[in-house]
């Protein structure tokens, strides 16, 4: 009996030891993907895809295939599936989504979002597929979730001429849940951020002084809200009642802004953006009938958008004038606009409904005239 | 369903039977209910390709719930209705799918009949289902109408006396420990799956405590109703047992959650009420801590079955 117990003891054990979080530190290379750069590169943000075991997959992929020519141009050097982009899927699903875009030609990239793993598929499945498509920028170097950073959609990408880094696209998993909230981004995360910024730039301590200059400047793409989404919006409607834009602020919020807490983390993204001055938006989704482009800026100074990017799908709720694409074109040099602030990239959100030809796609904000 | 009646052989079948049934099931009702899930989050968008899919994966259980009821049917009259009833069920559930698959294929799929997606041979599989279960009910039709007129020297067995109220709380019992035991199966499926989770030693508990519920299952289509002390013995231990190892699984679950407060959203959001009780507080506590209560009702029933019969004894 007594070896019996002790059996037992030490298989649990066994079990509970293998449990213990782990904290391998894999390079940086082992998360970055290297894009060449070119002016006016553009960026194509798709959020809450939400495709699942009912969806006509050929009717999305038409609607895909055409939303993301609406900004005009061929088409963009860079996709973002900016999280949910699958809900109550299957293999099946995930698969054929994953090969339509592989299709498409186009480097494309996926961040996680609460719903993504809520499928009859194991959590690791997205995840692979993404590893395994041609065109994917998607990163992950631990599978298995042991490396030292928590969440799976962690990856950049640089944008480069030659050696010369241009600017760099940032992905995060915004995580799902904790406690009965949604999560927020964890203290590895943003030390890993940190991370990404000095050493893609060349240095492995924060200088002293950094000004705008220091750092090439970058696009930051997770999923979930944090709640200084809420504050400024809270901000904008107090101070701009009953519009939607003012002069170069965009704010249509039509539902509650869900943003994650836990009390465990201690520091936060938004202040790490705000100390380095690399970032200049966030774009994030998660709440489908909200689309925002408002300035945020901390006691460091340092000014970035608040972008609520637009629901690219009629998966789940949504309201029919407001699902389309999210277009970031990129500039090598900042210019000034007529508010006096600083701009480094063309913002423009495009609205197109199911069965509508392209030329009937709505420009519903963009921040060039 | 046991009673003195019944031989060793005669109980081992039907165990098996029930067994086999209660497998296919789980599998089936764990299927059916993801798959329906949709109809719902996408506010009924894809119901007619859906619903096919619903009704067919639910047939199994039904037919479970149904082959309960009937072995605890001591009245001949109301096993004649019994079957009647299921005979019924199969063939509008058939005919009803049959129309709406064949009405999708042709204004949906331009008369392809794999489409797949849905299940690998989507809608050819549902199709051929269907076109069982109409046979199977045309054949118990037939059933209950010849043998009925046939076989008058059927008398009512009065010990097979069941009231209605527990053979509906029977019918939710097996569709709850249907689903949680396909989660189970499916859980462990993806623990094969080529990689090795990180927080697998915490996700292994979770498993098993889905399948725990339907141990309690087997326990309760074997012992209960049952009209031997010594039976009713064997009963009670089965059940005390399921109840230690559940609040064992349930503390390795606890410092689980104190090694890793994560484990459950990053390792076991696939599964589907995993997901969504992890958006209510304690949600997940709430979900599992539910798993007790069956093994606890069956605990007080046995209890009180074992005090009858002493009584009776006495008498």
């Amino acid at each position: 009996m007594k070896t019996k117990q002790l059996l037992s003891l030490g298989l649990l054990t066994t079990l509970l030891c293998s449990c213990a979080p782990s904290n391998v530190i894999y390079d940086l290379d082992e998360y970055q993907t290297d894009l060449a750069w070119k002016e006016g590169f553009t960026v194509c943000q798709l959020n809450d895809l939400h495709l699942s075991t009912s969806s006509n997959l050929r009717e999305e992929f038409e609607y895909f295939r055409n939303i993301i020519s609406l900004n005009g141009t061929e088409k963009p050097d860079l996709i973002v599936l900016n999280g949910d982009a699958f809900m109550d899927a299957n293999r099946e699903v995930v698969t054929q989504t994953i090969d339509f875009f592989d299709s498409l030609e186009i480097p494309f990239g996926l961040t996680y979002g609460n719903h993504d793993t809520q499928g009859f598929y194991s959590s690791n499945f997205v995840n692979q597929i993404m590893l395994e498509a041609t065109h994917s920028i998607y990163k992950n170097p631990d599978s298995r979730g042991k490396d030292n950073v928590f969440g799976r959609s962690n990856y950049f990408v640089n944008l480069k001429e030659g050696n010369e880094l241009k600017w760099q696209v940032i992905f995060m998993d915004s995580n799902s849940y904790y406690g009965g909230n949604y999560d927020t981004i964890h203290d590895d995360q943003v030390t890993w951020y940190e991370r990404v910024i000095l050493e893609s730039n060349g240095l492995v301590e924060r200088p002293s002084v950094i000004d705008e200059t220091t750092f090439a400047k970058s696009l930051l793409f997770f999923h979930i809200p944090t709640p200084e989404f809420k504050t400024e919006i809270e901000d904008f409607k107090t101070n701009h009642p009953g519009v939607k834009s003012h002069e170069d602020q965009y704010c249509d919020v039509r539902e509650n802004i869900s943003s994650g807490i836990n009390k465990n983390m201690h520091l936060n993204i938004m202040k790490a953006i705000g100390e380095y001055h690399s970032t200049v938006s966030i774009g994030i989704g998660h709440d489908h009938i909200n689309n925002t482009d408002l300035r945020y800026e901390d006691e460091n100074g340092w000014p970035f958008h608040l972008i609520y990017g637009m629901k690219s799908s009629r998966g789940i709720y949504h309201d029919p004038d407001i699902i389309g694409a999210t277009f970031y074109t990129l500039h090598e040099t900042k210019e000034t606009n007529e508010y006096g602030h600083d701009v480094y990239f063309d913002l423009k959100m495009v609205a197109l409904q199911y069965g509508q030809d392209i030329s009937q796609g709505v420009t519903i904000w963009s921040t060039k005239a | 369903m046991v009673d003195k009646s019944l031989t060793k052989k005669t109980l081992r079948v039907k165990i098996i039977l029930f067994t086999a049934l209660f497998i296919l099931a789980s599998v089936s009702t764990f299927y059916g209910t993801r798959l329906s899930l949709p109809i719902v989050t996408y506010y009924g968008r894809g119901a007619l390709t859906t619903l096919p899919a619903t009704f067919t994966f639910a047939i199994p259980l039904f037919t479970l719930i149904i082959l309960t009821i009937y072995s605890r049917t001591g009245s001949v009259a109301k096993r004649w209705k019994i079957i009647f009833i299921y005979s019924l069920v199969m063939l509008a559930v058939a005919l009803i799918n049959i129309v709406d698959i064949l009405l999708v294929v042709g204004l949906l799929y331009n008369w392809n009949f794999i489409v797949g997606v849905m299940t690998p041979i989507y809608p050819l599989d549902l199709l051929i289902f269907n076109f069982i279960f109409l046979a199977i009910g045309a054949a118990s039709l037939f059933f209950a109408i010849v043998k009925k007129t046939e076989r008058q020297d059927l008398t009512t067995d009065e010990t097979k006396q069941t009231p209605k109220k527990r053979l509906v709380l029977t019918g939710f019992f097996f569709a709850f420990a249907c689903y949680y035991f396909g989660e189970a199966l499916f859980g462990i499926n993806n623990l094969f799956e080529g990689y090795i989770d990180s927080n697998i030693g915490l996700t292994i508990p979770v498993y098993l405590l889905f399948l725990l519920l339907a141990a309690m299952g087997l326990v309760y289509i074997i012992y209960f109703h049952s009209c031997k002390e010594k039976q009713l013995k064997r009963g009670l231990i089965g059940v005390i047992s399921i109840l230690a190892i559940t609040a064992f699984l349930l503390l390795w679950i606890l410092i689980g959650f104190a090694i890793n407060p994560y484990y459950f959203s990053e390792s076991l959001q696939e599964e589907f009420a995993m997901g969504y009780a992890l958006k209510v507080p304690f949600g997940l506590f709430i979900l599992l801590g539910w798993i007790l209560i069956p093994s606890l009702i069956a605990l007080i029933r046995l209890i009180k079955q074992a005090k009858q019969l002493k009584k009776e004894a006495k008498n």
